[in-house]
């Protein structure tokens, strides 16, 4: 059951705090960090999304839960498009999906 | 400059630190300063943990609990909910105890840890925490405080890839180098020790703390590839040109670490106890690598999937990003080995699919592999597992079932092969080190004993023996007991050990079937995020 107190403005600042940390992971490349690029092609290796996801995980005591998440279908990590990776955050924290 | 309040206890680790190698560069003089340090102080043998491997032993000595306390026990996390069993990178949620760090930072201490594993993503202590393993990319946010960052970027010749860890290139590093690339491994070690030492120098005068820990990991990397070329009883068996220019460079190596430890030292002060320990020691390893998935393959326990290929190139792991998981077809396997590191079998547990080993059929089961596997033996019918542990027995304690089910001791103390082969046994390519129970602990300062051999000493009792240097109580759950062999007579007689009762036990981010959040816990989600600057 989705939580009505994390409604968009909740889920526009989750974004937000993602892309930030994108931005300061890739700080010193050219490469753009759009929703649809993934995370292979923003220049992140496997290890690094696995910290992400434990950043995260700890940032807003997920437990697993992210990484569970993330993990059920089988998509590769590093494959993960970060449109996709904000929508099991906020998934996961239980936002209202936007229409 | 800061001033700390007490007199100061600094633990150096040495990563896979041996006596077998130490001893002899102490006598060649390639370390004079250590052997000063052990005439100065004391010396013993410490005790790893049963299975001796990096990121469960310096857990053990961060939190004073074994493996099966604290709750890890390799590398990754096994996660055995669903019927294919994976497994994700370890991490400072997985540590199920609170650590040295945590303990003293409570009793009002301030604390610098740099470069210990699970220690990411790290807690907000007063000090600062440079966590190890973590990827070049992550290093400015796994820096705590963050604002430490800038000050180390500044160093001189500091430069992030080198500190931080890359995975793949570690990895293939250790399941061997051709001849011209060990030079260069060698020196990017070198480079990398120094790169840290940097880093310690400018805390201990800009930010020093009543607890500073370094742990300088090359100790292991080299000794992987160059255990043979540094073991004085392999000399003449290793005595080309080559090998003789590589183990120059390992003892310019072990030169410079002693020059980093007198260094450290001097800067601690006369008033500090200086403690060094390694996780584990080292040895050679035998002239075979044991497949042991190709072994459960032809006893019936597994089945590979389609298409994935003999190694020919006597590896133990995959390279790249594939998991070990990949390789079986997991509707006829009931047991396999996941990773080399935790020379550990899983034992697939029927559930919702029906395949697997039933509960009830568990204990049979487990018993008859671990019988088979102790009787497998070479050509010359010698056998090839020395051990075989069930989690029970390797790994006693309340986070036991995360541990493999069977943990295998092989004959010459190597890692086995996850990979396929043509044989279970096949011969190594190249000479190569491996782990031993047997690691170092040494103590020199104030109030510690002079020029003593202690007795052996299990790598739990390091962190008690800290907090009574640093004159704290020791939680009673901690398993291991002050090394008092350590310290004089007259120290300990006006500085009691002291006990408290606090548990022990931190909240590991257990693997959840499902998060229940309640109205608080989403109102930490929005706090969370006002904090961060997200939201008004």
């Amino acid at each position: 059951m989705p939580n009505t107190k994390l409604d968009g403005a909740t889920r526009d600042a989750i974004e937000s705090h993602l892309f930030e940390i994108l931005r300061s992971l890739v700080q010193d490349s050219d490469v753009a960090i759009t929703s649809e690029a993934s995370f292979e092609e923003i220049g992140l290796d496997s290890v690094s999304v696995v910290y992400l996801i434990g950043e995260i995980q700890q940032s807003f005591g997920l437990r697993d839960a992210l990484y569970k998440a993330l993990v059920k279908n089988n998509e590769p990590l590093l494959a993960l498009r970060v449109a996709r990776f904000a929508e099991c955050v906020c998934e996961t924290l239980g936002v209202i999906p936007q229409n | 400059m800061m001033r700390v309040a007490t007199p100061p206890t600094v633990l150096v680790g040495w990563d896979g630190a041996t006596f077998s190698v130490l001893d002899p560069l102490m006598r060649d003089g390639t370390m004079p300063f250590l052997a000063q340090f052990v005439a100065n102080g004391v010396k013993g043998v410490l005790s790893s943990t049963v299975h001796p491997l990096t990121p469960a032993a310096w857990t053990s000595l961060m939190t004073g609990v074994s493996p099966g306390e604290h709750g890890v026990f390799d590398f990754v996390k096994a996660d055995r909910r669903e019927d294919r069993y994976t497994y994700v990178l370890g991490t400072s949620g997985d540590v199920a105890s609170e650590t040295v760090w945590s303990i003293a930072a409570r009793n009002g201490l301030r604390v610098t840890c740099l470069n210990f594993p699970c220690m990411f993503p790290a807690p907000d202590l007063p000090g600062c925490i440079v966590p190890g393993f973590v990827p070049w990319r992550y290093l400015a946010r796994a820096v705590r405080p963050s604002s430490i960052y800038s000050r180390i970027r500044a160093l001189p010749g500091f430069e992030a890839r080198t500190l931080a860890l890359d995975w793949d290139l570690e990895r293939k590093a250790l399941q061997g180098l051709p001849q011209d690339q060990y030079e260069s491994w060698i020196r990017f070690h070198m480079l990398r020790e120094r790169n840290w030492f940097e880093i310690l120098q400018m805390l201990m005068r800009e930010e020093p703390c009543e607890l500073t820990a370094v742990l300088f990991d090359g100790v292991d990397k080299l000794q992987h590839l160059c255990y043979h070329l540094l073991d004085p009883t392999q000399n003449e068996r290793f005595d080309s040109a080559w090998a003789r220019q590589i183990r120059e460079l390992c003892r310019e190596y072990f030169r410079q670490l002693d020059g980093f430890l007198e260094n450290i030292v001097r800067m601690a002060g006369s008033d500090a106890r200086i403690f060094i320990a390694s996780d584990h020691g080292f040895t050679s390893a035998g002239d075979e690598i044991f497949y042991a998935n190709v072994w459960l393959e032809q006893h019936g326990y597994l089945k590979w999937a389609d298409g994935v290929p003999l190694d020919q190139e006597r590896r133990l792991t995959l390279d790249g990003h594939s998991g070990s998981d990949t390789m079986f077809d997991w509707s006829a396997t009931t047991a396999s080995a996941l990773t080399a590191s935790s020379n550990g079998i899983y034992i697939r547990r029927a559930k919702h699919s029906g395949a697997g080993v039933p509960n009830c059929e568990y204990e049979a089961f487990r018993t008859k592999l671990a019988s088979s596997l102790l009787h497998f033996t070479d050509d010359s019918g010698r056998r090839v597992v020395q051990e075989v542990l069930f989690q029970e027995q390797a790994f006693p304690g309340k986070r036991m079932l995360d541990a493999p089910d069977l943990t295998l001791i092989l004959r010459d103390r190597s890692f086995l092969s996850v990979l396929r082969a043509d044989a279970p046994l096949k011969p190594r390519i190249s000479p190569y080190g491996t782990h031993h129970p047997a690691g170092i602990f040494l103590a020199s300062g104030a109030g510690i004993r002079a020029g003593s051999l202690i007795r052996e000493a299990p790598i739990v009792s390091v962190a008690p023996t800290l907090l009574y240097s640093l004159g704290l109580p020791i939680p009673k759950e901690m398993e291991g007991n002050v090394n008092l062999p350590a310290f004089e007579l007259a120290f300990q007689a006006v500085n009691p050990v002291c006990w408290e009762d606090r548990k022990l036990s931190a909240e590991p981010q257990e693997l959840s079937h499902s998060i229940a959040r309640d109205a608080e816990e989403e109102e930490a989600v929005i706090s969370r995020l006002k904090a961060l600057g997200y939201l008004e």
